[in-house]
């Protein structure tokens, strides 16, 4: 039951390329070890029988080895020196019907005798050594059965729970009492692996109940209206169109939905490429877009993109995060105000935000407003066909840069929305030409599990890696002084925020990316090298 | 029989609202929580549909305080109104949350607005102790399912407020109902109080009722307000 092949059964997306060199050298095929286990019965194959037969086997090898020297000591001993070899014997014997004995002095070779005596002992010796280390081997076996299986019983019950939790109930856990031994750290890190699945598996599903429900009441409309309209043998061409029309805004409002729905779960997903992006020209760009629909309802939108600010990011999600920061302060600020947005850096962390004058956001709402589906206004909202998911987006691209989306109040009574993102290593920028092109993404692009880039990205230029741990949090900045244009942006505000706990681009004992496990440790295996 | 349609999508609301008056309810409609919550403390209302999902107050407190709150008491002689969950949110836990704060019934969204009628109709007649969709007083029999009306097998053409007033006569069968009451349980809120409807809809029931010449059925408890009997007089 434990014959699993280890891990170097070559899996079908192991890509061939970078590996072919690796690939060629190691044989594909099972190890002799393995092949003689597969001819093995089952029980045969167990670690308890294997342990058992290993423990007895070499008991009875030291055993043997003890016993078999006693015996050739013995016998080596008791052959040597023979103690006499000749003695003198008087031998009498009565003679018939009367007293006189006759007696005769003869002499004896008692040499035979004494290896008679001495052969003896030493088969004697023998045959209790072998009694003895048969049974000791017996014993051993027993015993060596025994204590091997209590000692493997926690093995069987983490096998025994893990066989039965399902992902329907990711609820139960091991819980494996006893010493804090191999056995226990075993059971608890498989019990905090459960917790981490249990807690992922929960929050999805969480998100498709939101999800459907969310979906649920444009689906009513539309259904309630329709069968209504169609029931009625009289209605009026009015009528008709009147549900028509109402299933038309349903229907944009599913649209809009399902749109945010499947950027919320594109951005909660890894597979995205990553590669240095100018945020200054993101900046500059949305910029640009959000110009004719801010001057439409009479607000000034004010642009400092600066220059020369990389990230290493998703340059779609990074637009998609701006936009929808404008998009909220664009539609909610009161005419005749200003939005601004700006770009700044303060040590190895860049920021863009986006600030408006009003209406702001009440204090007891900022922790909520990132959450999905939250909506100041649920009517308001429901008619401009907005999903609520526009922050919980921004959030989520921020957390997938390993950067952060805070909130702030202004001093204008407005909103200001930082979206704070580690900077690029300083290497990946300079190289990089103006038009980053994703073949000349860095290296950690390419790094078979994307969730790891950004990571592996940092992790692997030294630049960073020393500068990161001294990084001080890049709490509030005392941004350039914006009296003369009335709207203090991002990082400047009072209070300061509490300091952001930003994710440490690296920790210096994180280890590599060839190294870690999970998605990277299937590929991982064959790498030569990667594992040292 | 009058109807709440308690739901925060005006859209919805308005067509569940046409569809129920339609099936020959008078049907009003409130848009949030306060809105339902106020119509509720001055209307006797014999079912609300009810959507959990309000913007400002919680679908489950309004029942809990029509249940719970005397101002909410249904006045002595009249029963508290029935409630209809209507609601986005189909897990089991909040089925049974609704349920235990006092819901009749629990639809979810998106429902055949046939289904939703059947369990009005339902929900309705238990108040009555029936089971059936169809309604029996004497010789008189309503099929409310299939908006059908007779009287000792001769069928009755009824308009829709007609046929929604002799189903509520045929509901509380020998109750003395006054005009006041049959104004707020038949009609909606767009009746005028001070016009002569009810007496008007009433004299036209009884003539159509009557036209077979049978003996009459409704009679007039002078003072009071109007009857129907349970069985004619001879």
């Amino acid at each position: 039951m434990m014959r699993e092949p280890d891990g170097r059964v070559p899996g079908p997306a192991a890509p061939g390329g970078e590996r072919g060199t690796a690939g060629s050298a190691a044989p594909k095929r099972p190890r002799r070890g393995e092949r003689i286990a597969r001819r093995l019965p089952d029980w045969a194959g167990s670690i308890r029988f294997r342990l058992t037969a290993l423990y007895s086997l070499v008991l009875f090898g030291l055993a043997a080895v003890v016993v078999g020297g006693v015996y050739l000591a013995v016998a080596a001993r008791l052959h040597d020196r023979p103690v006499s070899r000749e003695f003198v014997v008087t031998a009498c014997q009565p003679r018939l019907g009367g007293a006189e004995i006759e007696c005769a002095r003869r002499s004896v070779v008692f040499e035979s005798l004494e290896r008679e005596v001495n052969q003896r002992t030493v088969q004697v010796l023998r045959t209790y050594s072998f009694g003895a280390l048969a049974l000791l081997f017996l014993a051993s076996m027993v015993v060596g059965w025994v204590v091997a299986g209590r000692v493997l019983a926690p093995i069987d019950r983490i096998a025994a729970v893990a066989r039965e939790i399902q992902a329907t109930d990711l609820s139960r856990r091991i819980a494996l009492r006893g010493p804090p031994d191999e056995l226990r750290n075993l059971a608890d890190t498989f019990d905090g692996m459960l917790e981490r699945i249990d807690d992922a598996f929960e929050s999805q599903r969480r998100f498709i109940q939101e999800a459907s429900h969310e979906l649920r009441n444009p689906l009513a409309v539309m259904r309630t209206n329709l069968d209504v309209a169609l029931a009625d043998p009289e209605a009026s061409l009015d009528d008709v169109r009147r549900s028509a029309e109402v299933a038309q805004r349903a229907t944009e409002r599913m649209t809009h939905l399902v749109d945010d729905l499947l950027a919320y779960a594109r951005h909660g997903a890894p597979e995205r490429r990553f590669e240095p992006v100018d945020l200054a020209g993101t900046v500059r760009d949305a910029a640009a877009e959000f110009a004719a629909p801010a001057a439409a309802r009479g607000l000034r939108l004010e642009a400092e993109p600066g220059t020369d600010l990389w990230v290493v990011g998703d340059r779609v999600a990074l637009r998609q995060a701006l936009d929808n920061l404008l998009a909220n302060a664009v539609r909610l600020a009161p005419a005749g105000s200003e939005v601004r947005l700006a770009t700044g850096r303060r040590d190895a962390w860049l920021w863009a935000a986006v600030a408006d004058q009003g209406p702001g956001i009440p204090a007891e709402q900022r922790d909520m407003v990132f959450q999905r589906f939250w909506r100041a206004d649920h009517r308001r909202a429901r008619e401009e066909g907005r999903s609520g998911l526009g922050l919980a987006i921004v959030r989520q691209i921020a957390e997938s840069h390993r950067g952060e989306i805070r909130l702030h109040e202004n001093e204008h009574g407005g909103s200001t929305f930082t979206l704070w993102l580690p900077a690029a290593p300083a290497a990946a920028a300079s190289t990089e030409p103006e038009t980053a092109t994703p073949a000349m993404a860095p290296e950690a692009a390419t790094a078979g599990t994307p969730a790891m880039a950004p990571e592996a990205a940092t992790a692997g230029t030294p630049a960073t890696r020393a500068n990161a741990p001294t990084a001080p949090a890049p709490r509030a900045v005392a941004a350039a002084d914006t009296a003369a244009t009335g709207v203090a942006v991002a990082p400047t505000a009072s209070p300061p925020p509490s300091p952001p706990p930003p994710p440490s681009p690296s920790s210096p004992d994180r280890p590599g990316p060839g190294s870690s496990g999970g998605a990277a440790g299937a590929s991982g295996t064959e790498v030569p090298g990667a594992t040292d | 029989m009058r109807l709440l349609v308690v739901e925060d999508e005006v859209d919805l609301a308005s067509a569940v609202a046409r569809g129920l008056r339609r099936e020959g309810y008078a049907v009003d409609v409130a848009n949030d929580g306060h809105e339902a919550l106020d119509r509720l403390a001055v209307t006797a209302y014999d079912l609300v549909c009810l959507d959990l999902n309000l913007p400002d107050v919680d679908g489950l407190e309004i029942c809990r305080r029509l249940r719970t709150d005397p101002s909410y008491a249904p006045d002595p002689g009249d029963a508290a109104p029935r409630v209809l969950v209507l609601t986005a949110r189909d897990g089991i836990e909040h089925r049974v949350a609704g349920l235990d704060e006092g819901a009749d019934d629990y639809l979810v969204k998106p429902f055949a607005f046939a289904e939703l009628a059947a369990r009005v109709r339902t929900l309705l007649r238990r108040d009555a102790g029936r089971t059936g969709a169809e309604l029996r007083v004497g010789d008189l029999r309503l099929d409310t399912a299939r908006f059908e009306a007779s009287r000792a097998d001769r069928s009755l053409d009824l308009t829709a407020k007609e046929f929604a007033l002799l189903r509520y006569f045929m509901s509380h069968a020998g109750q003395v109902l006054s005009q006041e009451h049959l104004l707020e349980h038949v009609w909606d809120e767009h009746a005028d109080p001070f016009t002569n409807t009810v007496r008007v809809t009433v004299g036209t029931l009884r003539r159509k009722l009557s036209e077979g010449g049978e003996p009459p059925i409704i009679e007039t408890v002078v003072g009071r307000g109007y009857r129907l009997l349970e069985e004619p007089v001879g």
